[in-house]
């Protein structure tokens, strides 16, 4: 041991070198998922106590009948505030952070696979926040609900810029749970440490596994809601008009879609992070693990079945309010086998009351309880009594707050001593939970009976007389119960931070990972990544962190000069490649700042100069995409252990395909969420027939499409080309490629443009010209594919072994013209048969 | 057999069963609504109750393929997911058809369009 310290010591010292991050003001240029995931939760922290100050105020408010305290408007922007901050701009983003703290320390990985990603979703969240919060400062925040139903938000009847700042600010902070998402899913499936197999990956990974899949495929819908619900009160575009052939339902299917799995996003990380936690209070490994894993996938599927619960009242037919009751039933079944799971740890196990396990004890009463409740409102005819009462308060606060924050607060003081090398002040904590927890059950346990004695949901007074003045006094009383909770929880931790104990590493006894690096943890993480052989590597092999800062596991090596992670297949988890990470880096920042003024442009009306701030964000993102690659084919690392890994660059998957992979599933489920919507204008809204159908021919639509199919043709063989170490024969291809797209962005318009109806007269001629435009997009992003393509061959970057560029590009050019052909298809197939005309 | 054919494959073996349950979820939503909306009478509930059997015999025959490739070769057969997932696939397509059953009984009890009636109307186009 002693004759190795000398070596383990200089290989730490040389990778804080290779993977130093900057200080002082160039720290905005951090990529690393240490720094990005703390300013994550470190940000989301701050919202948190913006919404609870918003949320004092509501009950500030309702403390007595008749209050004078805030008036109608103001409380309607208080109340929407509230509900957006809590859920977009706090509990999304302590998730995301977590997830980047947590998970390459879980999985044994030095970083996530796109840190530069991660540092850009976090300038869209934070100056897409910022939005929110600089209107609330102006007096001009969002005030139609968290859910922003139309006609209450439309032009006539919210004629300010409020509902817009809702609508670009939170589409924009979307952007970075997008991009979380996609970077979860790689670096779980890709990055993870040899010998963790699926079934041997820590449950964390499971859940954040489907939960970041939930995330693609729910967060488009709002998305596209979003935009054209925009598009409606910028430009007139009817979608949600009954009177133009809009429907408003179609605004509550599309941000149901997204809100009701949005539950379970929050629900499943916090139950993740419970089954993470309590084999270490518990001392025995979870129970139940496969049928936890089982419970987590159903309830990923199950959940996207639900949302028209939240429509019960609209006039649905009953047999189908009975499909989605049913669902919203049977999703009580996965949860309560993984409480049943978590109590069966403990009960099995030799618990051990820390601070963290009052937490996780809260949880399990409050959750429960409003798990309870939930079912009550599955059931159609309770669902009509308690709709819009306080009793759905009450509810979703059991189920956000039971659900998600109380796990999340036991994941603070369980990782306190991991992110800061020190221990709480256990009274101070202990205090402060009691506070939040009874003044928690204070407020909202009383809140049902208010709701069940009739109180509607969103009013700023009450007349007294009804029974609602006590119990609404009582819930205010203890929501500020709650809030000295609250302080004193931000007390004990901001004091502890710089005061508190030094811990002991792994101070609970975990099982897992994490908790085999140094605390506060170095910025690589591991020296040498390790091989895992079972599910709780530290409690089956007690010396394994010391033979992982020994540089005895993988890319242990001193001679590195890059920030390098193993790249693992994903079922098996065996090493397959090495991965270049970026340094730091600007562009990251310059992106958000680049894509945060395209929307502001639109939230001010300045549309001249959105195309400004796209144009400087392409030339951005081109710049950020040619920072990376190589001119020459490279010599394989060795990995440690005998292996000789390639590194990522010339690998079939490499990690830009599979990110661009998971980011179509996004774009797929948003183009499926377009595609619904024009369906059903087209079969439910009022007022169709349109007055005036498309005037369509067919030589060009045809022309069209061929000329997309030329396109994504012309891309696979320029990467045939390049497997054959034809240079110049793939750049040839390219440039057919090139101009093929660009005959496309030509004809597909002139086949639609010419014969459509002004898109302000229908939601018919709307919905096509938002499909035009969605192709559009995509044939032009296209081209900027293929040349970019073009582009890197042309500086040496491609080669038979390098052929990253053309693997995205043909990926891209696949999903683009199937998609396009389909809106042809969309477009002009109704107008012909509307037409009697048969091509 | 390819890595990612694999991996492909594992996802489906796990997740093939609800999405069979979702395609269920999301046809007989669409019927339903376009056959009230369009008046097809007595047709509608023959047509749910066929979708719906569809999908149970679809999910019901993963089920049985599942089975057979567990019994036949375990981690050796190219489409079976890892010999420790395959428990686990199995559980989950069990509940996909168990759910699928549960979601889609009342086409068989239920009235097919009572109660669209109480949405509000549009105004006349």
């Amino acid at each position: 041991m002693s004759a190795a310290r000398p070596t383990a010591l200089a290989l730490h010292a040389q990778l804080r070198r290779v993977w130093r991050n900057p200080a002082g003001w160039r720290g905005f240029m951090a990529t690393n998922h240490n720094v990005v995931a703390r300013r994550f939760i470190a940000t989301a922290l701050v919202f948190f106590f913006i919404g609870g100050m918003l949320a004092m105020m509501i009950r500030a408010q309702l403390a007595t009948p008749g209050s004078a305290f805030l008036d109608s408007a103001t409380y309607s922007q208080v109340f929407t505030m509230h509900g957006s901050i809590m859920m977009f701009l706090f509990a999304i983003p302590l998730i995301e952070g977590f997830a980047m703290y947590l998970l390459p320390k879980l999985i044994g990985a030095r970083d996530l696979a796109y840190p530069r990603l991660g540092a850009f979703g976090y300038w869209c969240y934070l100056l897409g926040g910022l939005i929110l919060l600089g209107a609330l400062a102006g007096g001009v925040a969002p005030d139609g609900g968290w859910f922003m139903y139309p006609p209450l938000t439309d032009k006539v009847h919210t004629p300010g810029v409020n509902a817009d700042v809702w609508l670009l600010g939170i589409t924009f902070v979307e952007i970075s749970a997008i991009a979380a998402a996609v970077e979860i899913l790689v670096t779980i499936l890709t990055m993870r440490a040899p010998g963790m197999t699926l079934a041997r990956m820590p449950l964390f990974a499971w859940y954040m596994l489907v939960t970041a899949g939930m995330m693609l495929v729910g967060f488009p819908p709002l998305i596209l809601g979003s935009l054209i619900l925009e598009l409606e009160r910028a430009a007139g575009w009817p979608f949600f008009d009954a009177a133009r052939g809009g429907d408003p339902l179609l605004w509550q299917h599309l941000f149901w879609l997204f809100g009701h799995p949005e539950v379970y996003i929050i629900f499943l990380p916090a139950a993740g992070l419970v089954s993470t936690m309590l084999p270490a209070y518990a001392r025995r490994p979870i129970v139940g693990h496969d049928w936890i894993i089982v419970s987590v996938i159903v309830m990923g599927f199950a959940s996207f079945g639900l949302w028209v619960h939240h429509m019960f009242t609209v006039g649905i037919p009953h047999l189908a309010l009975v499909f989605f009751s049913a669902a919203s039933m049977l999703v009580a079944i996965p949860t309560a086998v993984q409480l049943f799971a978590w109590i069966a740890t403990l009960w099995h196990g030799r618990p051990k009351l820390e601070l963290p396990m009052l937490y996780l004890l809260g949880f399990l009463v409050v959750f429960v309880c409003g798990g309870l409740t939930g079912v009550m409102l599955a059931l159609v005819p309770f669902n009509w009594q308690a709709h819009d009462t306080h009793f759905v308060v009450a509810h979703l606060h059991y189920v956000l707050v039971g659900g998600f924050l109380f796990p999340f607060l036991a994941g603070i003081y369980h990782w306190f001593p991991h992110l800061f090398g020190r221990r709480t002040l256990p009274r101070l904590g202990a205090l402060a939970f009691w506070l939040v927890f009874l003044g928690f059950n204070g407020t909202f346990f009383v809140m049902h009976l208010t709701g069940l004695m009739g109180m509607p949901r969103r009013v700023a007074s009450y007349a007294t007389g009804l029974g609602w003045d006590l119990p609404n006094l009582v819930s205010s009383i203890a929501s500020f119960v709650m809030a000295i909770g609250f302080f004193l929880l931000l007390l004990d931790l901001v004091l502890s931070a710089f005061i508190g104990r030094r811990s002991v590493r792994n101070p609970w006894g975990a099982p897992t990972l994490e908790w085999a690096q140094a605390t506060p943890p170095p910025m690589y993480n591991f020296a040498s990544q390790p091989r895992v052989a079972d599910r709780e590597p530290l409690w089956s092999d007690a010396a394994l962190p010391a033979r992982m800062a020994a540089g005895e596991g993988y890319l242990g090596s001193i001679d590195v000069h890059e920030q390098q992670s193993l790249g693992t297949d994903p079922l098996g988890a065996e090493p397959t490649h090495v991965i270049r990470l970026p340094r730091p880096d600007w562009r990251p920042l310059a992106c958000g700042l680049a894509v945060g003024s395209v929307f502001m442009a639109l939230l001010f009306k300045a549309y001249a100069l959105a195309p400004v701030g796209a144009v400087v964000a392409l030339v951005l993102f081109w710049s950020w995409a040619w920072s990376i690659g190589l001119r020459d084919d490279p010599q394989p690392v060795q990995a440690g252990h005998g292996l000789a890994l390639p590194v990522h660059d010339v690998v079939a998957h490499s990690p830009g395909r599979a990110g661009l992979l998971w980011t179509l599933v996004a774009d797929g489920t948003f183009f499926a969420s377009l595609l619904f919507g024009y369906a059903y204008l087209g079969t439910v809204a009022p007022g169709w027939p349109p007055p005036r159908w498309l005037a369509s021919g067919w030589m060009l639509p045809l022309a069209g499409a061929v000329a997309l199919a030329v396109a994504a043709f012309a891309v696979r063989r320029a990467d045939a080309r390049n497997g054959a170490a034809d240079a110049p024969g793939r750049q040839r291809w390219l440039a057919t490629a090139f101009a093929a797209g660009l005959a496309a962005l030509v004809l597909v318009p002139a086949g639609i443009l010419p014969g459509l109806p002004p898109p302000t007269e229908h939601a018919y001629a709307a919905i096509l010209a938002f499909m035009l435009a969605y192709a559009l997009f995509h044939v032009g992003v296209g081209l900027v594919f293929a040349a970019y393509a073009w582009a890197r061959g042309r500086a040496g970057y491609l080669s038979p072994a390098r052929r990253t560029e053309l693997v995205t590009a043909r990926l891209w050019w696949d999903y683009c013209a199937v998609t396009g052909i389909i809106v042809l298809l969309a477009v002009h197939v109704p107008a012909w048969f509307a037409a009697g005309v048969r091509p | 057999m390819s890595g990612p054919a694999r991996t492909a494959a594992c996802l489906a073996h796990l997740g093939g069963g609800f999405l069979l349950w979702s395609s269920c979820f999301v046809v007989l939503y669409a019927l339903l609504s376009l056959g009230c909306e369009a008046g097809w009478g007595g047709w509608l509930r023959p047509v749910l109750a066929a979708a719906w059997a569809l999908h149970l015999l679809a999910i019901a025959a993963v089920l049985a393929l599942q089975w057979k490739m567990r019994a036949a070769a375990g981690d050796g057969a190219p489409l079976a997911p890892p010999r420790s997932l395959q428990g686990p696939a199995l559980a989950l397509t069990t509940a996909a058809l168990l759910a699928t059953a549960w979601i889609g009984w009342p086409v068989l009890a239920l009235p097919a369009c009572a109660g669209s009636e109480l949405r509000v109307a549009g105004p006349p186009s």
